[in-house]
């Protein structure tokens, strides 16, 4: 697959020429969302259901969007996380995306996106600050108006603008859109 | 959450597992992050927790949200903490899921807005509320009912004495178990539902396993934090219970405050050599230091009592059978022998016999006697004589 830039893709599993490099040929390919470590323990324990499935693999990528990143790589590392660019992730399409926090460009990755809160459920305004921690104004994906999340607002969709079906835990419920 | 209530069969492991001994209780302190979170808010709870909670009854230990940590730097707070880790706080590192099994473990906990309190409250774990950012809380949400339902911490009345009455109170309470069952609508099938959709979307046919809950793993021994070798004062407070037993509770002096009921009428215990000097002129009880190869007890003792002008006995450590016992020597010249009998009961140690000893001598002591003790979980017996 064409992409652009320089860089091939970092994973062996990303590259068109895999079977050379491979040990194991999973069918899937999914783009586990990190976006700092307590999202991270989060999405790892989203993800155990993959735990002794051999035919999907997971690749980690970092949204670069959290004020909170400091022990993120730390963390990724400790963990042995296969890691891509956030760059090399937009580029890239995945059978699917998980993703445990709203924050950064989820809406231009090329996946059906599964999302979960990383704590109890959504309890707490948010309130978006121009300016403030790492996310740069109009950076986002969020629609005017969508700064504060209040729990039982109908469809909070990160993807709003994007085509691909996602999907949002919520209470123990999923929230299907598209 | 279903992983969390899957592990409650097997407190009894978890507990073990954060090395709490029997009778030991846990209170867990719950924080999130930032100016409205119990660390934010209200950090001298940390302080009151070790301070006002019986030292040998309670562990403490407190669950830090990862942005507290890695927003301030590990290093940074563990140094605001540090004079509680040197009382025994248990500070796991966040990006462990030690809290978990602490969830599960807990006796009672302090919380906040936090996630972690409200999985607390689901696990029907009583608590209080040391901080609550009412402002930040989406009004009608499970943490605003949790936040109405739950008592605030009373800056007046010691912990302990909060902690039972919440205990009394929650038992059994069906608002807080109706705010507990809003953490999912789907109890026990999260595994399921989610494998589900995953491979849906992945058009694949799912493994052939069921998907169930899995209960948290036992967490990995706490780094073991490294003490220096005075041990702190202690406000010991002593009373017999009507079937004879003496009962003792332990307080660490330097942290206590203006909160003073859980102190009824304690004796201070001080190291010699202590370098803090505020507690050689207040301390009724001195560890003292071995006599030295030309002292004998009392004449080492004298040596205490003249640099300590409150002290009314001196306790040593008995060099005979293992060191748990001790030797005491009162400032009116009297001299006590305490040997714990056997029995496991040596784990109580010398310095829990040196304020047996002060209480029994307190008390006017003739013949032998066997003390029946009990502090925190633990009993033991003293030969006195």
């Amino acid at each position: 697959m064409p992409h652009a830039g320089s860089s091939r893709p970092s994973h062996i599993l990303l590259r068109d020429n895999a079977g050379r490099w491979a040990t194991a040929a999973p069918e899937r390919t999914v783009l586990g969302v990190v976006h700092n470590v307590t999202s991270a323990t989060r999405l790892l324990e989203l993800l155990a259901p993959f735990e002794g499935d051999s035919r999907v693999h997971v690749v980690f990528t970092c949204t670069g969007s959290s004020a909170f990143e400091n022990g993120t790589r730390e963390f990724m590392a400790a963990r042995q996380l296969p890691w891509i660019s956030w760059e090399e992730a937009k580029r890239k399409k995945f059978d699917l995306a998980v993703s445990s926090s709203r924050g950064g460009e989820l809406h231009k990755l090329n996946a059906p996106l599964v999302g979960a809160p990383h704590g109890a459920g959504y309890n707490k305004h948010l309130r978006r600050e121009p300016g403030a921690g790492s996310r740069e104004p109009g950076a986002g994906s969020r629609e005017p108006g969508a700064g504060s999340r209040e729990p039982g607002a109908g469809s909070r969709e990160p993807g709003a603008g994007s085509r691909r079906p996602s999907a949002w835990m919520r209470n123990g419920s999923l929230m299907t859109g598209s | 959450m279903d992983d969390l209530r899957a592990g409650l069969p097997f407190r009894a492991e978890y507990r073990a597992a954060l090395g709490l001994t029997p009778g030991r209780k846990l209170l867990v302190l719950t924080s999130t992050w930032g100016p409205h979170s119990l660390l934010g808010a209200n950090m001298d709870l940390v302080r009151r927790a070790l301070a006002e909670l019986p030292h040998d009854e309670y562990r403490v230990l407190a669950a830090v949200h990862p942005n507290v940590w890695y927003g301030h730097g590990g290093w940074q707070v563990r140094a605001w903490l540090a004079p509680y880790l040197r009382a025994g706080l248990l500070l796991p590192a966040p990006e462990t899921d030690t809290w978990k099994a602490a969830l599960v473990a807990a006796d009672a906990f302090i919380g906040d807005h936090g996630s972690l309190t409200l999985y607390a409250a689901a696990l029907g774990v009583p608590g209080l509320l040391g901080a609550f950012g009412d402002d930040v809380v989406a009004a009608g949400s499970p943490m605003a009912r949790l936040g109405a339902a739950l008592p605030r911490v009373a800056p007046d009345v010691p912990l302990g004495r909060q902690l039972r009455r919440a205990a009394a109170a929650q038992a059994g309470d069906e608002r807080l178990a109706a705010i507990g069952g809003l953490v999912t609508s789907r109890p026990a099938r999260a595994a399921e539902l989610l494998r589900r959709l995953y491979y849906e979307r992945l058009e694949l046919d799912e493994p052939a396993w069921p998907a169930v809950p899995r209960p948290v793993a036992l967490p990995l021994p706490l780094p073991a934090e490294r003490y220096g070798p005075v041990p702190p004062p202690m406000f010991v407070d002593a009373r017999t219970e009507p079937d004879g037993t003496l009962v003792l509770h332990r307080h660490v002096a330097g942290l206590q405050g203006a909160v003073t009921g859980h102190l009824a009428d304690p004796h201070l215990v001080v190291a010699e050599g202590d370098p803090d000097g505020r507690w050689a002129g207040a301390a009724d009880v001195v560890l003292g230091r071995a006599p030295g190869p030309r002292e004998t007890y009392r004449s080492a003792a004298e040596r205490v009592f003249a640099s300590h002008g409150g002290c009314w006995l001196v306790a040593f450590a008995d060099r005979a059978g293992g060191g748990a016992g001790c030797v005491a020597v009162t400032r009116d010249g009297g001299v006590l022998g305490g040997r714990w009998e056997e029995g496991g009961a040596a784990a109580l140690g010398f310095e829990v016999a040196a304020s047996v000893l002060y209480a029994v001598a307190g008390a006017g002591v003739g013949a032998e006697l066997t003390v029946s003790v009990r502090i925190g979980g633990g009993v033991g017996a003293l030969r006195v004589g």
